[in-house]
């Protein structure tokens, strides 16, 4: 098996090798939902950061007996699997404040005792980057350490987080080695194979991550062109774990060069300063990180982030995702095909469902439509 | 009827004609019923409930001139040098009045178009038209679709002091102000509600009063913001 096969078994499915062989040595594993979330921290401990997703949901009459019509299909399908035992593998669940749907979802797994994982957090993170809301956060996560570290007596010693630390930024540039050969002329993945990857560093340690992604870098090398004659795109918006959406696109004639995704480049951009201390460097770099639309008053930096993006790899349209109900990104979108197409930039907005090939024929017809249009 | 203009102004028409209702008023005459048929739908209803019982009818007179003067405060704000600030439900009027700007609760304001001969749906839809997704709460949707038709005046500030509040409120707000180049303050509103909490907030709303001083060149008089909350108390 290859080391891309590897990757693509780990993000296929919920539990996997990695992270049983991880459980069999005796260490805990903590699902996490968001990009605020420093990983580094768990990491430093001994607990494996593992992205909590809805994958493979295909049914969720069980959350939908707690959540309102009016909440998204993910923090559905996340609930679905908490409260179903989908994630019984979980030590614990951290989540973040990040939108009204994820709160609830967390409510009302926390508060099923039977269901509650053994360990559930919540990490409020503030709504603007001022200095004062970085404070806020490093004390809000400086809390979360000690909670967790008392639950299970374990310990994230400034040594142990400089070396997460290192292996989490060596991770960034070796993923960003992969968007730079996407950017380039001949793009040897397709972006369903970069969200498969970038899937799988969410899921398994991120130390044999990185092993696997430097032989993948070194495959990649040799691979042809992934999108001669394509029309290259840029993908944005809600959270996008489905390799199986890009695939659809990308069946039509197009190939996805980037994005400004969570489950993609804003998750990676940016580093932690490896200099002086690292728990306050951690703090600084996941609150300063490439802002979510839930940052408010950062819509110009959301937007020059997406145009750098576009104009790095070259693309010649965008498709701005969000899913139903999502309003951070709804809202964000509006603005951003506003603004992109005033730049001279196509535009596709897109509203979906989460979950692979939901709504896949609709979708289809829509790029279809839209690549007609670019030409 | 489709969008008309001067949103605001016929809002204050509709308000001093709804305070001067006169005492006797008899429905079964041709006069009342002929006018009675000519509203639309929703105006009818709203006339009826306030007018048809003499009881409610004189609380009507009292709240619509109210309601008038209010709406009349907004309208002639840029005549009288008094600066427009358009914030949400979750936040307070008071530190306005004490400054001398005039402040529209947009939700309210949302409501307000119900008082136009043409009506919420119209700016509903038109906002979605435009770009927002249509499964944005209406509370303050119709409102980007009267800044969209231009059928009000667009304020000088926007103020949401309630961030993580829910999700349209805090987005809306970053919406209107990217959207109709609108200059946009935010206040972040912790997860939690101690002290410390409170403190992060009380801080926040200090670095907003320093840019409304500027704004509306008065400087805060705490003295005039007790006599404001006072008064604010006393209507509560």
């Amino acid at each position: 098996m290859g080391a891309f096969e590897e990757l693509a078994e780990v993000s296929g499915g919920l539990s996997n090798r990695y992270v049983q062989g991880w459980k069999d040595q005796g260490k805990k594993v903590m699902g996490y939902v968001c990009t605020y979330m420093p990983e580094e921290l768990l990491f430093a401990m001994d607990i494996l950061p593992y992205r909590l997703t809805g994958r493979g949901v295909a049914d969720t009459s069980v959350a939908d007996s707690y959540l309102s019509r009016v909440n998204c299909s993910f923090a559905r399908c996340c609930l679905e699997l908490g409260l179903s035992a989908g994630y019984d593998f979980l030590d614990g669940a951290v989540f973040v404040n990040g939108c009204d749907h994820i709160r609830r979802a967390y409510e009302n797994w926390a508060v099923h005792e039977s269901a509650a994982l053994p360990f559930m957090y919540i990490l409020p993170v503030p709504h603007k980057i001022t200095p004062e809301g970085l404070d806020w956060f490093q004390e809000e996560v400086g809390s979360f350490k000690s909670a967790v570290e008392r639950r299970f007596k374990l310990k994230a010693s400034p040594d142990k987080l400089r070396e997460a630390v290192a292996v989490y930024n060596e991770s960034r540039r070796l993923l960003k080695q992969l968007y730079d050969l996407r950017a380039g002329d001949n793009p040897p993945l397709t972006g369903a194979e970069m969200l498969t990857i970038i899937s799988a560093s969410m899921a398994m340690p991120r130390d044999e991550f990185n092993r696997l992604l430097k032989q993948v870098l070194d495959e990649v090398g040799s691979r042809p062109n992934a999108g001669p004659g394509k029309t290259r795109l840029l993908i944005a918006g809600s959270i996008m774990d489905d390799p199986e959406f890009i695939e659809n696109v990308e069946s039509l004639g197009a190939i996805v060069v980037t994005d400004s995704l969570c489950f993609g480049t804003r998750n990676i951009w940016n580093l932690t300063d490896e200099d002086g201390d690292p728990f306050t460097a951690l703090c600084k770099r996941y609150y300063e990180h490439e802002p979510c639309p839930r940052m408010a008053g950062h819509y110009r930096r959301r937007l020059d982030f997406v145009k750098e993006q576009i104009e790095r790899a070259k693309a010649e349209g965008a498709i701005l995702e969000h899913i139903k109900f999502c309003d951070q990104h709804g809202t964000d979108n509006a603005l951003l095909k506003k603004d992109l197409e005033a730049a001279g930039i196509p535009v596709i907005e897109l509203e979906r469902e989460y979950g692979p090939l939901s709504d896949a024929g609709r979708v289809r017809t829509r790029v279809q439509a839209f690549l007609e249009r670019i030409g | 009827m489709g969008i008309q203009p001067n949103a605001i102004e016929r809002m204050v028409g509709t308000f001093r004609m709804g305070g001067g209702l006169p005492e006797e008023l008899d429905f079964d005459s041709p006069a009342i019923k002929a006018l009675v048929a000519s509203m639309n739908p929703s105006r009818r209803k709203t006339f009826l409930a306030m007018a048809k019982d003499p009881d409610v009818r004189k609380i009507s007179n009292v709240f619509n001139t109210g309601l008038g003067k209010y709406w009349e405060r907004v309208v002639t704000a840029k005549e009288k040098g008094r600066k427009l600030v358009f914030m949400p439900f979750n936040f307070s009027p008071e530190i306005f009045y004490a400054l001398d700007m005039v402040s529209v609760c947009v939700e309210v304001l949302n409501t307000m178009t119900m008082t136009l001969e043409e009506g919420i749906a119209s700016y509903l839809d038109l906002a979605v038209e435009r770009g927002l997704p249509d499964s944005m709460c209406s509370a303050q949707r119709a409102v980007v679709g009267m800044l969209e038709a231009e059928v009000i005046a667009k304020p000088d500030l926007l103020i949401n002091g309630a961030l993580g509040g829910c999700d349209p409120n805090t987005k809306v707000f970053e919406y209107m102000g990217e959207k109709f180049d609108i200059p946009t303050l935010f206040i972040d509103v912790p997860y939690y509600h101690d002290k410390r909490s409170f403190e992060y907030y009380r801080r926040g709303f200090k670095q907003v009063v320093k840019v409304l001083e500027e704004v509306s060149g008065h400087k805060l008089d705490e003295d005039r913001l007790r006599e404001v909350c006072s008064l604010s108390n006393r209507a509560t």
